[in-house]
């Protein structure tokens, strides 16, 4: 069944547009919220969060609750992220060393609760690598996306220039009275959030590509910081439908086929930019020889 | 009344004192000099002088209109900002917030970053990528940054580490024009003994506490010309 098939049936465009949304509100939240993150170096917070995101999941699942999974899940990550920042604060552990212990003993925790309860289902391995039909996203999911995209959107447009100056230069915004912890820990927050609704459809493994490949694509091509924003967002929401329609269309996973289009823009703009970049240092060396 | 006023200053993390009992007096128009040798506490003493770490024993005291805001502070560069994509004017702009609500810069803002661009002679280049400068001018744009949070009281902290000797010579004479003609108070911090600048007024020598506080004259005197001496 093609894509525009589908759309012609009511009950199917329902789901599919649902599906679409949830995945468009999840793609663009992350890529946003991603330009801080991988600027300051945190990117692998977002996957660390991720694998928590799969042992909350799995603790939601230990009390039965499948239809309440998500607003179980999200205290549970937020807690861990909250956790994670003070761990790389106060200096207890360093970050990256901080995020593999917390991910790895999530994942395990997740695995034996799995194990003990219902074993390995189809649910753990739709959270794990993201789900093979888009039928289980619910409208639940739709509501909370939307209201994750909102939040990010009002946080961009009342603190963006507080959040630039957080990310550029920590010392500096401290001493100009900007209160850092707070922006750590609401962009934490945020990325939480997404993290855990775009779980089901991207997957726990691959969601952080949504974080990282955006911001990375963009830094290529865009010189300022509002630039990266913009273009890492646009790019992500882009890549989003091209994979979500492939996915479809050839009957593959959402969350692989999507990470794999923004993996494919990347490489493809990293080269194009690479030898635009060559091109432009050859002239001028050819202009200054010309010169001198 | 001075600017800021530090009396008995003790300062450390958690029962460890790194720097003991600073007794400092920075007036209007000054320009000191802070100098010792790696772990003698500048750094520290720096977090203390902008109220990022509070004094454990002793008082430092902002006088003559100047709040703790309203230090213009020259950070030392981060791993972060080596390939950070932001244009000249999106940094230099960045010294404008303050901590309360900010959400967008003023036309104020503008004004003011636009006139400190083109005092530091970086306003051709507002439109550049601040990863694809070199070290000399990124911290002209780190400079300008700094200005735009104050017009009164400038804190440089070791601005000259990784610049080669004709940056660095550069840098010293855009600061002590800054001093000068616009009369800029002026705080720099460094490691290196040699740098003592020939505009520097007072020099403060630190390991953990203070070694020498006093004129440039008498420091000369004291530690001979290249500060080598003790």
């Amino acid at each position: 069944m093609t894509i525009f098939e589908m759309l012609s049936d009511p009950v199917l465009a329902k789901i599919l547009l649902r599906a679409a949304v949830v995945g468009a509100a999840v793609a663009w939240s992350a890529s946003v919220l991603g330009v801080t993150m991988v600027l300051r170096r945190m990117s692998m917070i977002g996957d660390g969060l991720a694998h928590a995101g799969f042992g909350a999941l799995a603790v939601a699942t230990l009390c039965g609750a499948a239809d309440l999974k998500t607003e179980i899940s999200i205290p549970i990550v937020i807690a861990v992220s909250f956790l994670l920042l003070l761990m790389s604060e106060r200096g207890i552990m360093g970050g990256d060393a901080a995020v593999a212990v917390v991910s790895t003993g999530m994942m395990t925790a997740g695995v034996l609760i799995f194990s003990f309860t219902t074993g390995y289902t189809a649910d753990m391995c739709s959270s794990l690598f993201g789900s093979a039909s888009i039928l289980t996203i619910t409208d639940n999911d739709l509501y909370l996306s939307l209201a994750l995209a909102a939040a990010v959107m009002v946080l961009f447009l009342l603190f963006y220039t507080k959040i630039f100056s957080v990310t550029f230069d920590e010392t500096f915004s401290r001493a100009a009275g900007v209160n850092v912890w707070a922006y750590k820990l609401l962009t934490a927050v945020l990325i939480s959030v997404t993290v855990v609704v775009g779980m089901d459809l991207i997957g726990s493994l691959m969601i952080s590509a949504l974080v990282v490949f955006p911001t990375l694509t963009a830094m290529r091509v865009c010189r300022s910081f509002g630039g990266v924003t913009a273009v890492a967002g646009a790019s992500s929401v882009i890549c989003f439908f091209i994979g979500f329609v492939i996915s479809c269309e050839l009957a593959l996973p959402a969350g692989a086929s999507v990470v794999a289009v923004d993996l494919c823009v990347y490489v493809v703009v990293s080269v194009v930019s690479a030898i635009v970049n060559a091109q432009k240092k050859r002239r001028m060396l050819q202009k200054g020889g010309a010169v001198s | 009344m001075a600017l800021i006023k530090c009396e008995g200053v003790c300062l450390g993390y958690s029962n460890n004192v790194a720097v003991s009992g600073v007794d400092l007096t920075v007036e209007r128009g000054d320009y000191l000099f802070i100098i010792g040798e790696n772990g003698s506490g500048k750094s520290t003493l720096v977090k203390g002088l902008l109220g990022l770490l509070q004094p454990i024993r002793g008082k430092i005291e902002y006088g003559d209109g100047l709040g703790r805001r309203g230090v213009g502070y020259l950070p030392q560069k981060t791993e972060v900002q080596r390939d950070f994509p932001a244009s000249v004017r999106e940094v230099v702009l960045s010294g404008c917030i303050s901590g309360g609500f900010h959400p967008i810069y003023t036309r104020a803002d503008k004004l003011r970053a636009h006139d400190v661009m083109m005092r530091l002679k970086i306003h051709d280049i507002e439109k550049k990528s601040y990863r694809e400068l070199s070290g000399g001018q990124q911290q002209r744009v780190l400079l300008a940054r700094a200005l735009c949070a104050t017009k009164e009281l400038l804190l440089l902290d070791e601005p000259a580490a990784g610049l080669d000797p004709e940056a660095t010579a550069e840098l010293y004479e855009t600061v002590g024009e800054l001093h000068r003609r616009d009369g800029v108070t002026i705080i720099m911090v460094s490691h290196d003994l040699h740098a003592l600048s020939s505009e520097a007024e007072h020099v403060l020598r630190m390991k953990t506490s203070p070694v020498f506080y006093g004129t440039r004259e008498e420091y000369n005197e004291k530690f001979g010309e290249n500060g080598k001496a003790l």
